[in-house]
């Protein structure tokens, strides 16, 4: 999977510096000279990284690799507590706050997102998890916003922090 | 915490002061200036610096943002650097906010002019409102001090027998356009190495690297004072008046008779678009008025500007033909 | 003579009650400011210069002086304890630092990170005071050519970075090359990859790619592997042991001096300082086998090579007013703001000034190492929260850090998406450190390249006349085949003696 996104990533790196000139003028380095070259190292190392799993896939099956002893452990922690689940839900938020935080605020949207993390994803009492994510939205509003001056996006909470 | 106290005491001393100009303005917008604006910002007001802290365009914005604090104290503003893209970031911010009066770009010939010419971005300068020009810079030429180049002829003369390395900071900057008046002028052409700012110009320069580069009198005076450098010309109509630069002849002085606008540097303040005539007045008239100020002066004399101030029209006329004269000149390299 | 009055002059204007206390309150802010993700140097002495327009300019120039070391060293802590490099410099040394807290040797490292940093920044500053002059002349010899080797021998330094595949380290350094290609080049003027969006005219910004690829990745990396449990150790533990201090002195000594030389040519920085620094170390280890795993000299080498670089970088600042380092640039900002023009005459003109400057540097060391050291616990004590408190605080300031830094939303979005990125390299092993360096050394690799390349007209070879900068390639060249080439020339020289 990662061998072939390199490869990929690669290749499109260097189809597209085409357009920007390999060498110019009296064979002088053009903008396209760097991509052009590291976009088919990219396909090179990705084509090496592929082949080299693709062998130890192989060897796997006569004796377990390091790979396969870390999975084992997982799988092993994985069933009193469903990680893979967790991150993509803390991911999933992450990303929400990220979209919301130019229209709501960006200290508002990242402090309710605390709560929630803390609230939903790790089952904090609500009243600690309220008391945790005003604490740290204050500390940043005063750190960040008061001291540093730095203009956050306040959204729709503009009127409520004086902005 | 005392922060935020001091802040408060700070928002009520300002508030004091705020009143106390409003009934004197009241008075004197009445007798003296029948052009006072109707319009004042109730807002904070962002000066938006379109590149890194510590270079031409953030000290300019920080010296504009101290002076619209000291004549207009019931203006709450602070410097705001959205860096990107040489400066294309910043600019399409203002873009973006039509009819917000409450952000002003410190713009510059390169970001303002030059990159909507070379590059495809969303924003040219026509589409921006041009508020007024504070300052003008301009663009030397200089060798390094045991360079046997004595004048520009010199450095032509060599450019015709064969290789002359060159330090300019970025295709199409007001130094490379300077170098390609004089190859227009005299039909030679100098091998251009590009660096990323004045200082790398001048190490290029001082470690024997290249024969020459384009500074502006800022970047350059300290080392010319040192005697580490020395000024082949300058690309302005008439020399300084006096100090260390006075000695260095204008480029018609050299022999080479061209329009230096292109090369000029202005330094100036836009604003978003469709801003209404009385937010325009009051953004011209506070500049106008930090232009009386000792601390303009100050920043004029320390970063050896030329003190030239345009409004409104006047500005957006100046920007017109600057644009008018760059594009040819751009269009004539690829 | 003329050194030791220039010196007492110095260290008499720093020792004033008023720039004391300025130096201080600049420490102290710095440190804060460094703690925060993304918040590094030059953000900090930006964000806080307006404080200190109305100080006198020596006053103020010492407290911004203060700002810098106080903000290297925040940034050491939040690597060592969360993962989450404050800013570039000290990207390295969470590599050995942070799997250092997670064993509970927290208080080592960072107390060994504030020792390094002060020893080999006093070293420096001799250096500095004593030989700025002679420093500068020889910076101006690295012309683009020799920069240039000088990012290859960088980059030979990926090997040291890559855990257990060298090719994937290869891999991921190249993919790092190429992201810096993204955006309007400055230089050329065109632009690259950007397809129309005007968010990638500003290309992909290194400490938000920073962000995610090491707090966010981590969280989302230690969420999934059922987080760790929190740390209890006993105050024994958190202070450093006489073993640890012998292990790390040559190393501090030796990266030390190899940060100062990289900190005085213009632009290479204190970044490339702290991977050359580490390593050297690794490379003259006996204990080759710890580095990436929680071995001291790991957190010693980067910290003695950035701060020595840091001092560096005034050389090139004060002796010809071009400067070294991306907050050099700022503080020479400060300079004009009042009134101080920067230049070869600096010294000569404002001798107080420079040598004031220097002293505050001495004292700013001292009270940075007097701060720090009895911190070292509270700041280890961090690590004694449940992880499920911490992690959410940390993505909080992290997004906060990623939008400062050039204060709009795309830097939010770069750290997401690296954040992503970084947890699936975490899990199938791809090395992060590597790609780092690929952002840091790759935009001034093709930089150097473009410029050697036009300073010959095209022609490469003028390489060949560059005798610093071919040092740097037969240099680079050993430390990748040396060890290969002395194993076949011991093989040939065994058969030629059964041969005899």
């Amino acid at each position: 999977m990662g061998a072939l996104t390199l490869v990929a990533v690669g290749a499109a790196f260097s189809i597209l510096s085409l357009d920007y000139g390999i060498l110019g003028e009296g064979a002088r380095i053009s903008p396209g000279f760097v991509p052009f070259v590291v976009g088919l190292l990219l396909v090179v190392f990705g084509a090496i990284i592929g082949w080299e799993t693709w062998r130890s896939r192989i060897h796997a099956t006569i004796g377990p690799s390091e790979n396969d002893t870390e999975s084992k452990s997982e799988t092993g922690k994985g069933a009193h507590y469903n990680t893979t689940k967790s991150v993509a839900l803390v991911f999933g938020l992450l990303l929400i706050a990220v979209i919301l935080a130019p229209i709501l605020g960006f200290l508002i949207t990242f402090s309710i997102l605390v709560f929630v993390i803390l609230a939903g994803v790790e089952r904090e009492r609500i009243g600690f998890s309220f008391a945790i994510s005003l604490g740290i939205g204050l500390l940043a509003w005063l750190i960040f916003y008061q001291f540093m001056g730095i203009r956050l996006p306040l959204g729709i909470s503009a009127p409520l922090l004086g902005g | 915490m005392t922060n935020t106290t001091k802040r408060n005491s700070f928002i009520q001393i300002s508030g004091a002061i705020a009143v106390a100009c409003a009934l004197g303005s009241v008075t004197f917008a009445s007798t003296a200036q029948a052009q006072e604006s109707s319009w004042s910002p109730s807002q904070h007001v962002s000066m938006v610096v379109p590149f890194k802290p510590g270079g031409g365009s953030d000290t300019f914005g920080r010296a504009a943002t101290s002076g619209i604090k000291e004549v207009r104290s019931d203006v709450e503003i602070s410097v705001n650097n959205i860096v990107g893209g040489s400066g294309a970031i910043g600019y399409s911010t203002l873009l973006q906010r039509n009819g917000n009066p409450n952000y002003l770009l410190a713009s510059e010939t390169g970001a303002a002019i030059i990159l909507p010419l070379m590059n495809d971005v969303p924003y040219s300068w026509d589409k921006l409102t041009p508020i007024a020009e504070a300052a003008e810079d301009h663009t030397m030429i200089i060798v390094a001090d045991d360079s046997p180049y004595k004048s520009i002829s010199d450095l032509v003369d060599a450019a015709k027998q064969g290789q002359v390395n060159i330090a300019i900071s970025g295709k199409g900057s007001p130094a490379s356009l300077a170098f390609q008046l004089i190859e227009q002028n005299k039909d030679v052409s100098f091998n251009r190495v590009v660096f990323e700012s004045g200082s790398a110009n001048n190490a290029a320069l001082l470690g024997g690297d290249v024969a020459a580069a384009g500074a502006n009198p800022g970047e350059a005076i300290e080392l010319i004072k040192a005697d580490k450098v020395r000024a082949l010309t300058i690309f302005k109509d008439e020399r300084f008046g006096q100090g260390p630069l006075a000695e260095v002849p204008t480029i018609a002085e050299a022999g080479i008779d061209v329009d230096v606008t292109p090369t000029l540097q202005f330094r100036g303040i836009l604003a978003s678009p469709g801003l209404s005539e009385a937010q325009k007045t009051y953004w011209e008239n506070a500049i106008k008025a930090w232009s009386k100020t000792e601390g303009y002066k100050t920043y004029i004399d320390n970063n050896y500007l030329t003190p030239k101030v345009r409004t409104g029209d006047e500005f957006a006329d100046f920007l017109a033909k600057q644009h008018d004269t760059i594009a040819p000149l751009l269009n004539g390299t690829d | 003579m003329d050194f030791f009055s220039h010196l007492i002059t110095g260290f008499g204007t720093a020792l004033s009650p008023m720039n004391l206390l300025y130096c201080f309150i600049g420490v102290l802010l710095g440190t804060v400011i460094g703690l925060l993700p993304g918040l590094g140097s030059a953000t900090g002495v930006a964000l806080l210069l307006p404080l200190t327009l109305t100080l006198s300019p020596i006053t103020a120039l010492i407290m911004l002086a203060g700002i810098y070391y106080g903000a290297q060293y925040g940034a050491t802590i939040t690597s060592v304890l969360i993962a989450t490099p404050g800013d570039s410099a000290s990207v390295v040394t969470a590599i050995d630092g942070y799997p250092m807290a997670r064993q509970g040797r927290a208080g080592p490292a960072l107390a060994i990170g504030a020792v390094s940093s002060f020893v080999s920044g006093i070293i420096s500053l001799i250096l500095l005071m004593a030989l700025a002059p002679v420093f500068a002349s020889l910076a101006l010899h690295f012309g683009p050519p020799e920069i240039c080797a000088l990012i290859v021998l960088g980059f030979t330094s990926i090997v040291g970075f890559s855990g257990t595949s060298r090719v994937k380290g290869l891999a991921m350094a190249t993919l790092g090359v190429a992201i810096t290609t993204v955006g309007l080049d400055p230089q050329s003027g065109s632009t690259r990859f950007t397809f129309g969006f005007i968010n990638l005219f500003g290309g992909i910004g290194f400490l938000p790619v920073v962000i995610g690829l090491f707090a966010v990745a981590e969280v989302l990396h230690q969420v999934r592997s059922g987080k760790v449990e929190p740390i209890r150790t006993r105050f024994r533990d958190m202070i450093l042991k006489r073993e640890d201090w012998r292990r790390c002195r040559t190393t501090i000594f030796s990266s030390g001096l190899l940060g100062f030389f990289i900190g005085v040519l213009p632009g290479a920085g204190a970044t490339l300082a702290s991977f050359l620094g580490y390593d050297l170390a690794r490379h003259f280890s006996k204990h080759k086998s710890e580095f990436g795993k929680g071995a001291i000299e790991g957190v010693a080498a980067p910290e003695a090579a950035n701060s020595a670089a840091v001092n560096g970088s005034f050389v090139p600042t004060l002796t010809l007013g071009i400067p070294g380092s991306g907050t050099t640039a700022v503080l020479l900002g400060a300079f004009i703001v009042f009134g101080i023009q920067p230049g070869p005459l600096l010294f000569t003109n404002e001798p107080d000034l420079v040598w004031g400057l220097m002293a505050s540097f001495f004292i700013g060391s001292v009270i940075l190492l007097l701060l720090n050291l009895p911190l070292v616990p509270l700041f280890a004590s961090i690590l004694r929260f449940r992880y499920e408190l911490i992690y959410p605080c940390i993505l909080f300031l992290s997004f906060i850090g990623a939008y400062a830094i050039e204060n709009r939303m795309w830097g939010v979005w770069i750290a997401l998406a690296f954040g992503i990125i970084g947890y699936f390299m975490k899990r199938y092993d791809y090395p992060t450190a590597p790609l780092v360096l690929g952002i840091v050394l790759g935009g001034m690799f093709e930089k150097t390249l473009i410029q050697t390349s036009s300073m010959g007209g095209g022609d490469l070879t003028i390489f060949l006349n560059r005798p610093i900068a071919m040092v740097l390639f037969v240099l680079a060249a050993l430390i990748l085949y040396g060890p290969r080439l002395a194993k076949v020339y011991s093989k040939l020289r065994r058969m030629s003696a059964r041969k005899a």
